[in-house]
């Protein structure tokens, strides 16, 4: 028996991308989420945090900032950043407990699986970004704040974005999981970034030539998305000072989300499962 | 179920010339051997010898180095719907603890694209029916072994492929699961089941492929792997040097002198033995034949796994038997730990 020569290792290929297998590992990741209590754990803090930040900004900055840019700022600054941890859970907890041996298995490709937890985490981000714009609104009122006429119109526009913003985060946080793995790195990374790394950034390029890149930064661009909708208002020029307009801000933020999610797929394609 | 051309619907599992390295470690080298339907194909090593690299790169969970594995004629990553084709049970920890049984297999059954009553099906198989609706964080190592197993047979596969199934169950979960894998072999599908240990899938496979440091020591059928030991008597007499001179006279010349005044025989039966004695006028006091095991060939076999190998058995009298697909262990690199 004359053994043939040893073939080379051949790079993976993904099986059928048909519709119905598709809409199975959405239900499948539906499930996943809906069976473990990250999705509310992380949904509960955000909207309670909308609600005590325009609570608060009604409350005692009611003459610097607008509605809108209350309500911009709630969302932007602070309830998103749940929305971006839940996607990183939802990729994460896979590797964590060890379930993406079974996924992977159950799936035609790696890739099919990888559209499957983006679809599912846009959907969970429209959901987290309509519960947060609703605390936000409910705490305005709460907070003594009125609402009238055309600034209604406005907060309601910054609410329609956000369910985008919220979408795209969850989106990137997919991205990012997938990329990284390890739960507590990525989150930990991701809120250091945002935090932190991000306001360095910016604040070195404001004293450098390059002048103000916040909006081309990919927190910085998520924010411009909801703050370049708001009224600006007697002192609302320090939170804006805005280079882009809302959608081109928008526009940007997509393509970090895109870049985050082809960066887990090229990842996952590779990386080994031991 | 599969449209794809590929998947020829054999049931055949083939392993062609995998080799996997992790970084400078070599887990498996140019490994090769076929998994035929319709029986239970055991697949023995002692820890670390490449037997869950070698699965997982079967499964397309690895990315062969070299060579490539085939089910049905395709690559797992080439299947449509591989989990019709394939169950696998590979990992007793591969849940999310604070999960349902059912949630867990819910997820699945979408997946996998079967009916959420299979669910039900596949846990009153495996007995966990009463543990359907408890969170498997409170499970025990024998259920969630159950558990895994009823994963793996969501998609009705074709093809079964177990790792270190038995660990963690009970005698009597071991017993079925003996029973479970028979039936379902006897179906015409393909079993292929991991162990480090003989003894305990012995009684449950007609097939088994040895490997050893990433390399396959031995491939066939079970019975090959007992028939053809040679028999060993030890005979305590009169006269051992008269008994020895008849023997050798009979051209067996395998004999070693015991400290008991007795001689160790290696290559005649009891009764040759008996024979020559009494024609040779050696009285016997005592005559204990020994029969070597398959435990002690499976030792053998893959005793250049550790280092200061020859520490079980004496390889020396075990030969590969001529029937066999044998290739002798090859001399132990730096490295035979493969990852687990």
């Amino acid at each position: 028996m004359s053994a043939p020569a040893p073939t080379p290792g051949t790079a993976r290929r993904d099986g059928a991308w048909s519709g119905r297998a598709l809409l199975g590992l959405v239900v499948a990741e539906t499930r996943k989420t809906l069976s473990t209590s990250a999705w509310w754990a992380l949904l509960v803090p955000a909207g309670l945090l909308s609600l005590l930040v325009t609570l608060i900004t009604a409350e005692a900055a009611g003459l610097a900032f607008t509605a809108s840019l209350a309500q911009a700022l709630a969302l932007g600054s602070f309830a998103a950043k749940f929305a971006v941890v839940f996607g990183v859970v939802s990729a994460t907890s896979e590797y964590r407990h060890r379930t993406i041996t079974t996924s992977y298995l159950t799936s035609p490709g790696r890739n099919q699986l990888l559209l499957a937890k983006v679809v599912v985490a846009a959907v969970a981000g429209v959901g987290y970004g309509a519960f947060c714009a609703v605390l936000g609104m409910l705490g305005m009122l709460l907070g003594g704040g009125t609402v009238g006429g055309g600034e209604l119109a406005t907060v309601l526009e910054v609410s329609a974005s956000a369910l985008l913003v919220f979408a795209l985060w969850a989106v990137l946080g997919v991205g990012l999981g997938t990329l990284i793995n390890n739960q507590l790195a990525a989150i930990v990374g991701v809120l250091v970034y945002l935090l932190l790394v991000e306001q360095i950034i910016s604040g070195l390029a404001s004293l450098s030539n390059l002048g103000r890149i916040d909006d081309y930064l990919p927190g910085g661009s998520a924010s411009a998305a909801l703050t370049g909708l708001a009224e600006s208002g007697p002192f609302g020029g320090t939170f804006g000072g805005l280079v882009l307009p809302w959608w081109l801000a928008l526009l940007i933020f997509a393509g970090y989300a895109a870049v985050a999610v082809l960066a887990g797929a090229a990842s996952a394609q590779r990386r080994d499962v031991t | 179920m599969n449209r794809s051309g590929i998947n020829d619907g054999s049931g055949r599992i083939v392993v062609r010339n995998l080799t996997k390295r992790f970084g400078p470690i070599e887990a498996v080298r140019d490994l090769s051997f076929t998994v035929e339907p319709g029986q239970v194909t055991g697949f023995l090593g002692p820890n670390g010898a490449g037997k869950t690299t070698t699965l997982r790169a079967a499964l397309g969970l690895l990315t062969p180095t070299e060579g490539e594995v085939t089910i049905n004629g395709a690559r797992y990553d080439q299947l449509d719907s591989p989990a019709r084709v394939v169950g696998a049970l590979l990992d007793s920890n591969g849940f999310h603890r604070a999960r349902r049984a059912s949630a867990h297999l819910r997820i699945y059954t979408a997946a996998v694209g079967v009916p959420d009553r299979r669910a039900d099906e596949v846990l009153a198989l495996v007995g966990l029916t009463d543990a359907a609706n408890r969170k498997i964080g409170g499970f025990s190592l024998g259920m969630r072994q159950r558990l895994a197993l009823a994963t793996a047979l969501l998609g009705d596969p074709q093809v079964l492929i177990l790792d270190e199934p038995g660990s963690g169950l009970d005698p009597e979960g071991v017993a079925w699961l003996r029973g479970f894998l028979r039936s379902f072999a006897a179906t015409g599908r393909t079993v292929l089941v991991s162990s480090h240990q003989l003894a305990e899938i012995a009684q449950t496979v007609d097939q088994v492929v040895i490997i050893s440091q990433g390399s396959r020591v031995f491939e066939g059928r079970l019975d090959q792997l007992r028939g053809d030991t040679l028999e060993r008597v030890h005979v305590r007499c009169s006269d051992p040097a008269r008994l020895a001179t008849a023997l050798a006279e009979r051209g067996v010349t395998d004999i070693v002198s015991t400290p008991d005044d007795g001689l160790t025989i290696t290559g005649a039966t009891a009764t040759t033995v008996g024979d020559l004695a009494l024609a040779a006028g050696v009285a016997i006091y005592g005559m204990v034949p020994e029969r070597t095991d398959l435990e002690q060939r499976f030792l053998a076999l893959t005793a250049g796994q550790f280092q200061g190998h020859q520490a079980f058995g004496q390889p020396g009298y075990l030969p590969v038997p001529p029937g066999a697909v044998g290739v002798p262990a090859p001399p132990p690199p730096a490295n035979q730990e493969g990852p687990r």
